[in-house]
């Protein structure tokens, strides 16, 4: 095979690849608006600092203003621009989504599955640190952990992959055992092929759907839990832009301009239930493959 | 059935030693001193005697057992601010923690089963999809939003309710139960949206596959009568587990909503215990709270069996 057919090769199964998505996205509506409206706040998030060059931390005598062509979203208390700062709140936010849900997606899955598929000893010791761990009031430990060892995104990330690690990895083990006593494991484990392989090439890419439907919504509470304890202050500190900060400096003004909070609010639930949504509807399109 | 109510037992004191280790590590391990913020800023050499007088200066093992112990006898320490015993503090205060999340959670089940049944009953309509998506969205926004939105309503529409003001329970039922209608509301919207999905989903089942739906259909019921006498009392039971879980995290949520309505309960004690670097008050609150949020999960696994007899025959014949 040469070189030009191998990348021919690849380009039909990129091709093949889109159009099956195109076809998932059709056939589910509430998935399709999820993930137009998640796509639209990502790429604001990724591309709003080139087109808005306004600072997020620069104040002005131009306070509670509301939207003009200067500030398309108006100004906050002390004169910042309203849409700088959503475009600033929306990347951490997005920032600590993406860590957390990788690193509970990643400790979770490798250990629920590898637990579900050898069952046994580290089955039960697994399950029942699970069930300590679920036992735990989440936010409680996420704000006293994050009140003694101070703010900061290092510790948040690691409080919610503590968090949601449990989750995680219930639903992995669940879907290895079910796929455990399979013909094409059975074999495999009678080859002598190691349990890291087995794990890697036939058990997880058989469990993937379920998997993604539920890491969907682990990003989903984590953002819910992020926006909680910024708006506690106990997430990114001021003066740098959160989206739960900004609502809760704006609780002052409100009555007087309640733009202040409803920006900040609507991208808020904008973008929680986009991911709800998009996890909802990949359920339903598994379900109904499975169904037939 | 006695072995899992055993196995469920046997786990309690266990989970109840990590978290009270967590709570208790977590908060200590702090790197700023209390000590710091008590001592006179004139006077940086009283440090060390201060942590010596609150018992600071001990090692951590030693100071947790201390603690355990005590708490073990009802004794959690007294705040370092202001000195009152921790647990007389928090004695007055989960009362209300815990009413706040009790109405929530009921009015959560009334409004979630209510929207479930009404979509169940006309599945496939425009109703249904709009009621199933308004889910979506209720487990989407944050509790606290919701509360400062409500604020927000009230105060620019309502000016004349007195939407952030506590009525304690002496002073009247009807009056106390009226100043946290608003609070359980807000904190209620997730829970609501949950069991409406779980309701609708058990009805879809039930309605689809399970044959006293079928022999009621040939005898002539029509679909409301179906729904309200077959598919809602099977479809219920198994929501006790998921409204034990709900209540839990509503617990765990009242450090906001007690925040923002400025409720005097555990969660907005726990709050300002926080930022004043209060140790004995923080730890024993999450200690608190968490205690609330086991028991509760325990009782719900526990009463489950005796709410599906279903469930009772096959544990024990397992």
């Amino acid at each position: 095979m040469t070189a030009v057919d191998a990348v021919r090769g690849l380009r039909s199964r990129a091709v093949g690849a889109l159009a099956r998505s195109l076809q998932v996205l059709r056939s589910d509506r509430g998935l399709l608006v999820g993930v137009v409206l998640f796509v639209a706040i990502v790429l604001l998030a990724l591309l709003g600092p080139l087109v808005v060059r306004t600072d997020p931390f620069q104040t002005s005598a131009e306070v509670l203003l509301g939207p003009s062509w200067d500030h398309l979203l108006g100004t906050d208390s002390v004169g910042r621009d309203l849409l700088a700062r959503v475009i600033g709140g929306l990347r951490y936010s997005l920032q600590v989504v993406i860590l957390a849900t990788a690193g509970t997606a990643l400790i979770g899955i490798s250990l629920g599955l590898l637990a579900g598929y050898l069952g046994g000893r580290t089955d039960w010791i697994a399950m029942r640190v699970t069930d300590v761990l679920l036992a735990i009031p989440s936010l409680m430990v996420a704000i006293a952990a994050i009140a003694s060892f101070g703010a900061g995104l290092r510790v948040l990330v690691l409080v919610l992959v503590v968090t949601f690690v449990s989750l995680a990895l219930r639903v992995a083990r669940a879907a290895a055992m079910q796929l455990r006593e399979r013909d094409y494991v059975l074999s495999a484990r009678l080859s002598k092929v190691g349990t890291a392989r087995i794990l890697w090439i036939h058990v997880f890419p058989n469990s993937r759907a379920t998997l993604l439907v539920q890491t969907t919504l682990t990003a989903a509470l984590v953002l819910l839990i992020e926006t909680s304890l910024s708006f506690l202050g106990l997430g990114a500190q001021s003066p740098a832009p959160s989206l739960g900060g900004m609502i809760a400096d704006g609780r002052t003004w409100m009555e007087v301009s309640p733009h202040v909070i409803l920006v900040p609010t609507a991208v808020v639930i904008a973008l929680i239930s986009s991911i709800t949504a998009i996890g909802n509807g990949l359920d339903r399109v598994l379900a109904r493959q499975t169904a037939r | 059935m006695t072995r899992y109510v055993l196995t469920r037992l046997l786990i309690l004191p266990g989970t109840l030693l990590v978290v009270s280790f967590l709570s208790f590590g977590i908060v200590n391990a702090s790197p700023g001193s209390v000590a710091a913020s008590l001592a006179d800023p004139n006077d940086p050499a009283s440090i060390p005697r201060i942590e010596h007088e609150l018992g600071l200066d001990r090692p951590f093992l030693v100071q947790y057992v201390d603690w355990l112990g005590s708490a073990l006898r009802g004794d959690l320490g007294s705040s370092f601010i202001n000195q009152r015993a921790v647990s007389a503090e928090f004695a007055s205060r989960i009362g209300i923690t815990l009413e706040i999340a009790v109405v929530a959670v009921l009015f959560a089940l009334v409004v979630g089963v209510g929207l479930a049944m009404l979509a169940a009953r006309y599945r496939g309509t425009r109703l249904d999809k709009t009621i199933m998506a308004a889910t979506t969205l209720g487990v989407s926004i944050p509790s606290f939003m919701v509360a400062t939105l409500l604020v927000l309503f009230f105060s620019l529409y309502v000016p004349s309710y007195p939407i952030i003001s506590f009525t304690p329970v002496s002073e009247g039922l009807l009056e106390n139960l009226r100043s946290v209608l608003i609070p359980s509301f807000a904190m209620s919207l997730p829970a609501a949206a949950t069991f409406c999905r779980y309701v609708r989903a058990a009805s879809e089942d039930i309605l689809r596959e399970s044959d006293y739906v079928r022999t009621a259909k040939a005898k002539g019921a029509g679909r409301t009568r179906i729904l309200l006498s077959h598919v809602l009392p099977n479809a219920v039971v198994p929501l006790a587990t998921v409204a034990g879980l709900q209540f839990g995290y509503l617990i765990g949520g009242s450090v906001l909503i007690e925040t923002i309505f400025a409720l005097p309960g555990v969660g907005s004690r726990l709050m300002q215990a926080i930022t004043e670097r209060d140790f004995p008050v923080v730890q024993a609150g999450v200690l608190l709270l968490a205690l609330v949020f086991v028991l509760v999960t325990l009782l719900v696994d526990l009463l489950y069996p005796l709410l599906d007899p279903r469930i009772r025959v096959l544990r024990s014949a397992a």
